[in-house]
């Protein structure tokens, strides 16, 4: 996506965004008894200079992202989901088997979404899925 | 009393060999290896994990400059401050020269920064055994502080990534009324976010999310010459020039210990601030050997020194210390004056293993480091990702056998991927969670002891002494930042 004015401001916006969202979700805050602010104060404190942070963001947007993220390709963007699929895939995967053959899984899901060699892949997997079984399931006794 | 267990030695040697594989591969960093290492620690006794953590930070800091020196590639963010001088240099010298000059002026930084660690921890706690609720409120608001001006060139995006730090503190009941806030009425948030989780997410399964949206597949494939040089190149001629740079050295060193010191800042900055000033300073335009010299005793010199804050007051230095303090939180171990009476043994252990790191391990694992780069370098970046990443979810779960903590570590992964594409520093989220309950429950407590009485934050000499350093360090910082912007402009 290219650098133009409205890209840049997207953290502005997002941060006002949050900024109204805690708000409106410490609205249902008690007070201290003789109507002394309680639990919302900092919270509501928090969301105020949010706002702010926002306000200046939008007002003044600045460009230093950095460079070698600097525009992120559809390849790129398939492989970060291929990333957080394998995280997932550990998440479904540990109620049914040991926390080594999940982490294995998602090692070997990681790999493929980095297009690294296949057989590299599974012997890389089954590798760190053992360590890992051998380390939490037997030495940490988890 | 022994300083450091036989069982503590073997985590030293563990530590420092797992801190220099992650130092020499370019993109991962000092910080990861601590992450990944946090959940381990977890169930280690808090004398072998301690002398682990500090041989993993020590190495992998100094193991940041083999990527510099070889392929120019630099290990670690603070090795990246002078990589362009350790590169010619060891081009021009020889590998084992440049890395001589780092292994060693990082070793004499960290002990210089070890001294000032022993006598400043015990000193800064035996005057915080004086501090009330309102003295802790105003160090809180202190560190926030120095934190937003130790953010870099953009201080409102330090700023914004403080912010959410302290926002993410807010999950969990509330110190005032054990009212529960943004628990999205699930249970387990109750008791706050998962801290290890937290930084697992931000330091370690973000680092993955960004080499894969990077494809970075793999570092430069490295000098091989490294293995035909002398021996003596890695010891005799550095050591010859930190004898004859020793002012350089000492001064280096005492500024990163100031800025380790500084919640937030740590061994990246320190770097920096050394290699600039010994550029702008310089005699000689070609002074390669002496801004190294500067830029590694100073980032090492921080590393000692960001854990005076933090084991005496419970803030921060860096976020190897923010870490640690998680851990410390979770063994129900409470940093600050109080850890200096009943936890000696554990400080005069730290102490011990820093020693013991600074004057053994970096020479000597130094050299093995230097020896083994280029089979490190040549690892392929598509098979050690997934590695990662499979290390990151199992941390996360094995910290409380929960499923929720992968699924908070792989949101805030994500949450830091694109703090960090939008130019925000991840330090500062850190120091935010850290300091968050600090601030909140110092100023209810000190607000409700006064009944809301705000004078009452500036009655006691103490509490003044530290409002006034608040605003010196506004004042000091925004000169600072001016000037900063001021030489990037004239620099181009």
């Amino acid at each position: 996506m290219p650098y133009n004015s409205i890209y840049l401001r997207i953290p502005g916006i997002v941060f006002l965004i949050l900024a109204a969202a805690i708000w409106l979700g410490t609205r249902s805050f008690p007070s201290l008894p003789e109507g002394y602010p309680g639990p919302g104060l900092f919270p509501n404190a928090l969301a105020f200079l949010l706002a702010l942070v926002g306000i200046g963001l939008l007002w003044r947007p600045t460009a230093e992202v950095v460079r070698a993220t600097h525009q992120l390709s559809g390849k790129g963007v398939t492989r970060i989901l291929g990333g957080l699929s394998g995280a997932l895939l550990f998440l479904l995967i540990n109620p049914l088997t040991s926390i080594g053959a999940a982490a294995g899984m998602t090692c070997l899901v990681c790999g493929v979404a980095m297009r690294a060699r296949i057989k590299a892949v599974l012997i890389t997997s089954a590798a760190t899925g053992v360590m890992i079984h051998l380390l939490f399931s037997g030495l940490l006794a988890l | 009393m022994a300083f450091v267990s036989w069982e503590g030695v073997l985590a030293l040697i563990a530590g420092a060999l797992y801190g220099a594989l992650f130092g020499a591969v370019p993109g991962l960093t000092a910080t990861l290896a601590v992450a990944l290492f946090i959940p381990i620690a977890f169930f280690l006794d808090a004398t072998i994990a301690l002398p682990a953590i500090i041989a993993i930070s020590s190495v992998a800091i100094y193991a940041g400059d083999v990527g510099s020196a070889i392929a120019r590639i630099p290990g670690t963010p603070a090795s990246a401050a002078y990589a362009d001088e350790l590169h010619s240099l060891s081009r021009s010298r020889g590998a084992l020269y440049g890395l001589g000059i780092s292994a060693l002026g990082s070793s004499f930084g960290g002990i210089l920064g070890t001294l000032v660690l022993a006598g400043g921890a015990l000193a800064l706690a035996t005057l915080a055994a004086m501090f009330s609720s309102f003295e802790y409120f105003w160090i809180a608001v202190l560190g926030l502080t120095a934190g937003i001006f130790a953010s870099g060139r953009h201080l409102l995006k330090g700023f914004g990534s403080l912010l959410i730090g302290l926002l993410l503190s807010t999950v969990g009941v509330d110190p005032t009324l054990g009212y529960p806030r943004f628990h999205f009425g699930n249970p387990a948030f109750l008791g706050g976010l998962d801290y290890i989780a937290v930084m697992i997410g931000l330091f370690g399964f973000s680092e993955v999310l960004y080499h894969m949206g990077a494809g970075t597949n793999s570092a430069r494939a490295a000098d091989a010459s490294i293995r035909r040089e002398a021996l003596s190149n890695f010891y005799a001629g550095p050591l010859k020039l930190i004898r004859k740079a020793r002012k350089l050295v000492v001064r280096s060193s005492l500024l990163g210990i100031f800025v380790g010191f500084l919640p937030g800042a740590g061994a990246d900055i320190g770097a920096w601030v050394a290699c600039s000033l010994e550029k702008l300073t310089a005699k000689r335009q070609k002074n390669e050997e002496r801004v190294v010299l500067a830029g590694v005793s100073s980032n090492n010199a921080a590393v000692a020194s960001a854990w005076i804050p933090a084991l005496s007051l419970g803030l921060p230095g860096d976020t190897v210390t923010a870490m640690v303090l998680g851990v410390f939180m979770m063994k129900g171990v409470t940093p600050g004056p109080l850890l200096f009476q009943e936890q000696m043994p554990l400080i005069w252990i730290l102490f011990g293993t820093f020693l013991i790191a600074n004057i053994l391990l970096l020479p000597t694992v130094g050299l093995l480091t230097a020896r083994i780069a280029g089979t490190a370098l040549r690892l392929p970046f598509n098979l050690l990702l997934p590695i990662i990443a499979a290390a990151c979810v199992t941390g996360a779960y094995a910290i409380n056998n929960n499923p929720l903590d992968v699924g908070v570590m792989v949101l805030m992964g994500v949450v830091a991927l694109m703090l960090r594409r939008g130019g925000f520093p991840l330090a500062q989220v850190v120091l935010g969670m850290v300091l968050g309950p600090i601030l909140e429950q110092h100023f209810m407590v000190s607000a409700i002891k006064s009944n809301w009485n705000a004078l009452s934050f500036f009655e006691r000499p103490i509490a003044l002494i530290l409002m006034g350093a608040c605003v010196a360090t506004v004042i000091l910082g925004i000169i600072a930042h001016k000037r900063r912007l001021t030489g990037n402009n004239e620099g181009g």
